[in-house]
């Protein structure tokens, strides 16, 4: 009985001191805790916009869906990848580029155009992102870089 | 001694040897309209095994020579198979390619990456003038 009241007492001692420092710890990495955003969060606010632009020429030419869906599909691909290389849930909110594409124009050959100058430009930039990384990312950034320079290929 | 970036560079020239293999394979049964696109390609993986062979040469490494043969996955008959043939030898080359992005940096890395970046180009473009889809993968060389 004295034995395990000793201990009750030891245990309300410990939670206590717990509390105590429960409320402390926060307070003070709060103040000296500050994670760098990942290396790869503009690479994937730019692959949202990318495939964001595909959805909205898919949108005003439905007719292009063959053609392009897949690639659009590729490109969400890239999105769900990066966003989990950067620790974001891949389901919810994705970075959002600043400025819009801009309106679509109507006209056919116009888009494409377009489209291939983007991903020309978005596999410059993986190739980029790709020989600075770490080796655990290099696979996936050169993938990447090389599925954008095979829709250049399909594109033009 | 041999270094994780060398084994890999020395997997991706064997996949290389195997590749213009095919390529001279499959030329025999193309037309007029895809043996220019086969013929490039043909070059450009004859140019990136010379390079391999320099490279690895410079590094100590013993460059491996071509097999005398290599054993087709499926008969070479027309020119569909022969299509279909170079697309899955850009697939499997792009695979070795990939495979030597990691364990290298610098222009050694740039070299993997542009090699992979060939494989999966010309790929889609041979996927292309078969008529086969999809054209592209969303991560070539991934198995």
């Amino acid at each position: 009985m004295r034995v395990s009241s000793r201990r009750a007492v030891l245990a309300g001692a410990a939670a206590a001191l717990t509390t105590l420092t429960a409320c402390d710890i926060p307070k003070r990495s709060a103040a000296t805790w500050h994670p760098a955003p990942d290396v790869l969060l503009p690479l994937l606010t730019r692959t949202v916009a990318l495939r964001d632009r595909y959805a909205e020429i898919l949108t005003a030419f439905p007719a292009l869906q063959d053609r392009l869906g897949p690639l659009k599909d590729n490109h969400a691909a890239h999105v769900v990848a990066l966003a989990r290389e950067v620790g974001l849930d891949e389901n919810g909110p994705m970075p959002a580029a600043s400025a819009s594409a801009g309106p679509v124009v109507q006209d056919q050959a116009a888009v494409v155009k377009e489209l291939a100058g983007l991903e020309k430009a978005g596999q410059e930039d993986a190739t980029g992102a790709c020989l600075a990384a770490p080796s655990y990312r290099a696979a996936l950034l050169g993938s990447i870089a090389a599925c954008r320079a095979a829709h250049v290929e399909v594109l033009t | 001694m041999t270094t994780p970036a060398d084994e890999r560079l020395v997997a991706a020239l064997q996949a290389e040897h195997a590749a213009i293999y095919a390529y001279g394979v499959a030329g025999a049964k193309l037309d007029s309209g895809t043996i220019g696109l086969a013929r490039a390609a043909d070059a450009a993986h004859r140019t990136r095994r010379d390079a391999l062979v320099v490279r690895l040469s410079g590094a100590g490494v013993n460059p491996p020579p071509a097999a005398p043969a290599y054993t087709m996955p499926f008969p070479v008959t027309d020119r569909a198979s022969a299509l279909k043939l170079l697309a899955l030898v850009e697939d499997r080359t792009a695979a070795q390619w990939r495979l030597a992005l990691a364990p290298t940096a610098g222009e050694v890395r740039k070299l993997a990456l542009d090699a992979l970046v060939d494989c999966a180009t010309r790929g889609a473009g041979l996927r292309q003038v078969a008529g086969t889809t999809p054209l592209t993968s969303p991560f070539p060389g991934k198995a």
